[in-house]
């Protein structure tokens, strides 16, 4: 009787279960998804390799050595163990400039993702929540960045404002941000119509609040997987800017130029193509495997009960 | 008893595009409601799909200014109130959503949801905060564990609760409840009522209760208020309307509901035909069309609202069908 009464009856003062930080619950949720583990293990050591990368590399990655004109890997008849992925056309290791690459490769790509996201984010709410007296604009100004071809615009931007590295950042950007404007709006007006945000307006929630608080939350799936997603093409497209001499200038090392610059050698020296497209490849897989994994841990519906 | 909610002549209109180059139409969605509700006291309102309901509950709650009338919360009008009178008055009204799968935040822990009124309109520090909704957690009927859940690990009924909790979290002197129930299973409809009329008891809270379901309007109303295409026909306490109504929408409203005891089945009133459109409603009364009474001065006149037999009504020829 009495153990029954002590089930049925909640008792106010008994200890709260208590609950992981949320730090500690997000990394819970993360760490389930192996991939995503896998992909940041990945991007970590290229990311370690990239800040150390006058430690970590044999050689200097501009040095030419003349005498080991592509020299095949290691691993290959006629390779040579100090030379362990081989040489470029100019006789450049090509471990070392994958290495300094890393620098810039992955600068490009999160500068360019970062700098189109936030503006994208901030429109998209803005046309979301104002649909009469800004969307409108900002939706048309967004159609017409889409219906020019991404390249071109992006080729126009940088011969405005000049060749260099912050502003083939720049450009990759802008032709990036439709995309962003239009996913933000599409799911905020969805959010809109429904009750919580409704009740949170009747608490009084002001704009700022009902904007990032309530609403961006609710939108972040398609954002974070559209965001992992246009790293790779910026990297890409960096190299192509690059190609055209608007990029990143040679001899720096970057991944995409490194591609590019190597095609013609693509019968005689397949390494020299191959293996910074294996580094972009790799490095792009274990990005959108950790956005898959980011997207899933912060749905709460995926959460188990704790 | 003070009167806390006054609304004269609330109306609404929306305008609805006819096409490209056809200029607008006006939707009278609300056309003139006044009724006046005390503290404690709970006014329901009652009518079939269309007829305004919602779009009273939209007024009610600040979320859209009326069009036409007044309204006025707690002593302070809305429709002329300053932007910073409107903030306070936030705190005064506050709403519970028909359908609990919508009105919580997906990606807010119940705790923070409770707590978001607090943090916009108090200046207390985390820790009261927190303090002030597990008190009304617990008072809900909601375990202290369920702080640090998220909305999808609850029930129906769970979750109408936390919403409940989250409109009695700033003490408000009026609580709109859009059709709480009618998303609910039947067995949970009567806990969460309960809920609602314990927690009335508790702070002295009116309610405007929407609700198209009759038995529980019955159950927890003092005042009703009937309404049809925008309009009030009937108005006046409980016993009156469900003893003896007078308007002949309202007969045929509460013919309709059904019950399964044969003594206290009512001899339907059958309404033919669906409300008419609200961009276009017929001339003088809104119901003439339906209505099995109609006469010549219905469909030229509208019957305006007058006191008769100790309740509102709008119908001209109460007297005579009534007799």
């Amino acid at each position: 009787m009495s153990l029954q009464k002590q089930t049925v009856v909640p008792d106010a003062d008994a200890p709260v279960a208590t609950y992981p930080s949320p730090v500690k619950e997000f990394w819970q949720a993360f760490s389930q998804n192996k991939g995503a583990v896998a992909g940041l293990v990945f991007m970590l050591v290229v990311v370690f390799a990239a800040i150390f990368a006058p430690l970590v590399a044999p050689y200097s990655p501009i040095e030419q050595y003349h005498d080991h004109l592509l020299t095949p890997p290691a691993w290959c008849e006629g390779g040579s163990r100090a030379f362990l992925l081989g040489t470029d056309e100019a006789g450049r290791d090509l471990l070392s400039r994958l290495i300094y690459g890393a620098r810039m490769s992955l600068l490009i790509g999160l500068s360019s993702v970062v700098v189109a996201l936030i503006p994208g984010v901030i429109l998209g709410l803005l046309a979301a929540f104002f649909p009469r007296m800004i969307g409108g604009s900002i939706m048309r100004l967004m159609d017409v960045l889409m219906a020019l071809p991404s390249l071109l615009l992006a080729v126009a931007i940088v011969a405005i404002l000049g060749p260099g590295f912050i502003n083939s950042i720049i450009a990759i950007a802008v032709v990036g941000l439709p995309a962003y404007v239009r996913l933000t709006r599409a799911s905020a007006m969805s959010e809109l119509n429904r009750d919580y945000v409704t009740a949170s307006r009747v608490c009084g929630a002001g704009l700022l609040r009902l904007m990032f608080i309530t609403v961006l939350p609710n939108c972040m799936a398609p954002l974070i997987v559209h965001a992992t997603m246009s790293f790779s093409s910026a990297i890409l497209e960096a190299s192509a800017l690059g190609f055209l001499g608007l990029g990143v200038q040679p001899p720096t090392p970057e991944w995409g130029t490194m591609l590019a610059s190597a095609r013609d050698y693509i019968e005689r020296a397949w390494w020299v193509v191959s293996l910074p497209g294996l580094t972009i490849l790799l490095a792009v897989l274990s990005i959108n495997l950790m956005g898959d994994g980011l997207r899933d841990a912060l749905d709460p519906k995926l959460k188990r009960i704790a | 008893m003070s009167t806390v909610l006054q609304a004269r002549e609330l109306a609404r209109y929306y305008p609805v595009s006819r096409g490209f180059l056809k200029g607008y139409a006006q939707v009278r969605a609300l056309n003139g409601v006044s009724f006046e509700l005390d503290a404690g006291r709970t006014l329901a309102v009652v009518g079939e799909s269309g007829c305004g309901k919602s779009t009273l509950a939209r007024q009610l709650t600040l979320i859209e200014p009326p069009s036409a009338g007044s309204l006025i919360l707690d002593g302070v009008d809305a429709t002329t109130a300053s932007r910073q009178e409107l903030a306070g008055m936030r705190t005064k009204v506050q709403m519970v959503f028909q359908n609990p799968y919508a009105s919580l935040n997906p990606r807010q822990k119940i705790g923070d949801q409770l707590a978001e009124p607090l943090v916009i309109n108090t200046g207390l520090s985390r820790p009261e905060r927190i303090e002030k909704v597990r008190a009304m957690m617990s008072k809900v009927g909601l375990r202290p564990e369920f702080f640090y859940r998220y909305p999808h690990m609850f029930s129906g009924g769970q979750r109408q609760r936390i919403a409940i909790a989250r409109a009695m979290m700033l003490n408000p002197r009026i609580v709109i409840a859009d059709e709480p129930t009618s998303a609910l299973d039947v067995s949970i409809q009567a806990q969460v009522l309960n809920l609602f009329m314990d927690l009335q008891e508790e702070f002295n809270t009116a309610y405007v209760f929407i609700s198209h379901n009759l038995a529980v309007v019955e159950h927890v109303a003092d005042d009703v208020l009937v309404m049809y295409l925008g309009r009030a026909v009937e108005m006046g306490s409980k016993e009156l309307i469900y003893t003896r109504p007078l308007h002949p929408y309202t007969q045929a409203l509460l013919s309709a509901t059904p019950s399964i005891h044969a003594s206290e089945r009512r001899v339907k009133i059958p309404i033919r035909g669906e409300l008419p459109s609200p961009m276009n409603p017929p001339e003088g009364c809104a119901f003439h069309k339906r209505c099995p009474h109609a006469a010549e001065r219905c469909r030229s006149e509208v019957p305006e609202l007058r006191e008769l037999d100790g309740r509102q009504l709008a119908c001209h020829r109460a007297e005579e069908i009534n007799v």
